[in-house]
C-alpha cells in the first residue's frame, strides 16, 4: 500500500515554521535569516502542487 | 529572547507526531521511534555541546549540557521527514528512502537554527565558514546525514524478527552507537565545507546549498528527471 501523506504533523510544522517566521520578522528582522525559509516553502509549495494533480 | 516559544513549540511539534505516529503506525511504533529517537538526540546534543559545535544558552532547560525540550524537536522533524519520504519514494527502496531524508530534513532545521541565532537560543562557536547570519555551512547536511542515519538504523533494527521486547533493547542498546557514529557524519560535512571553500571562497558552496536545498523541491514540482528525488 502507498504511503499517504502525515497531514497532521505537516500541518503542525507548517504552523512551527509561521510562528517562527513571525518571530524573525516581528523582532529580529534579518533579510539573510529569511531566506532559510525559502526551501521549507518550496518544499510546501511542491506537495500541494503534486497532491493536487 | 523568548526561549520559552521555541521550548513549548518542540512539546507540541512532538505531541502532534507522537500523536500521528500512535494512530497511523501504531503503539510500538510510536514508542521506539520517539523513545529511541529523544535518547539518539540528547546524546548526540551531549557531544556536540562538549565539542564545542553549538552552544546553547543558559535559558534553555538543560540537563547536563543537553538541552532536554530542544532535543525533543529533532525526533519529530525525523518523523515527519520519514514520512514523507516515504510519500515520495516507491515502496522498500531504503536507500532511495534515506536520500529523500537527507534532502527534506535541511529544509526544516535551516530556518530553526537561523532563528535560534537572532533570538540567542543557541550559537555555532565553530570556526567554519557560515552563512545565513551565523549558520555554519555544514550544519543543514550534517542534520539530513543524521536524521538519514537514525532512519537507516530504526529500520534495519525494526526488520530483525526478535522475540518479546527484544527490537527496544536492541535499539536501546544500539542509539548510543549510533549517536557515537554522528558524529562522523558531522565532522565529514564539515570537512566537505572546508574543501569547497578552499577553491571559490564561498562561492562554491553557495552553489552546493542551491543544490542541496532548491533543486529537490523544483525537480520534485516539475517532474524533472529522478535523479535526486525518486519519484514513482
Amino acid at each position: 500500500m502507498k504511503a499517504s501523506l502525515p497531514t497532521l504533523p505537516l500541518i503542525v510544522a507548517a504552523m512551527f515554521l509561521v510562528v517562527l517566521l513571525v518571530l524573525e520578522m516581528a523582532f529580529s528582522f534579518s533579510a539573510e535569516a529569511l531566506l532559510a525559509f525559502i526551501p521549507a516553502a518550496l518544499w510546501g509549495g511542491a506537495l500541494i502542487k503534486r497532491g493536487r494533480t | 529572547m523568548y526561549p520559552g516559544v521555541i521550548q513549548l513549540l518542540a512539546v507540541a511539534l512532538f505531541a502532534a507526531c507522537l500523536y500521528h505516529a500512535w494512530r497511523s503506525e501504531g503503539q510500538e511504533f510510536a514508542q521506539q521511534w520517539f523513545g529511541i529517537g529523544y535518547l539518539f538526540v540528547l546524546l548526540h546534543e551531549i557531544l556536540l555541546v562538549q565539542l564545542r559545535v553549538v552552544s546553547y544558552s543558559d535559558r534553555m532547560l538543560q540537563f547536563g549540557s543537553a538541552p532536554t525540550l530542544i532535543s525533543l524537536i529533532y525526533p519529530a522533524f525525523f518523523y515527519i521527514a520519514f514520512s514523507v519520504a516515504r510519500f515520495l519514494t516507491p515502496e522498500n527502496q531504503v536507500k532511495a528512502l534515506l536520500l529523500s531524508t537527507i534532502l527534506l530534513i535541511p529544509a526544516i532545521t535551516l530556518p530553526l537554527d537561523a532563528t535560534a541565532l537572532g533570538f540567542d537560543w543557541w550559537s555555532f562557536p565553530s570556526q567554519s565558514r557560515t552563512f545565513m547570519d551565523g549558520v555554519p555551512y555544514f550544519m543543514p547536511l550534517s542534520w539530513g546525514l543524521n536524521g538519514a542515519l537514525f532512519c537507516g538504523f530504526f529500520i534495519v533494527v525494526r526488520r530483525i524478527r526478535l522475540k518479546g521486547s527484544g527490537q527496544l533493547f536492541a535499539l536501546l542498546l544500539g542509539a548510543p552507537l549510533v549517536a557515537g557514529m554522528s558524529l562522523i557524519l558531522v565532522l565529514s560535512a564539515q570537512v566537505v565545507v572546508t574543501l569547497l571553500a578552499l577553491f571559490q571562497s564561498d562561492l562554491l558552496l553557495q552553489v552546493a546549498m542551491g543544490i542541496l536545498l532548491i533543486s529537490p523541491p523544483l525537480v520534485y514540482a516539475f517532474r524533472l528527471p529522478r535523479t535526486l528525488v525518486l519519484d514513482p
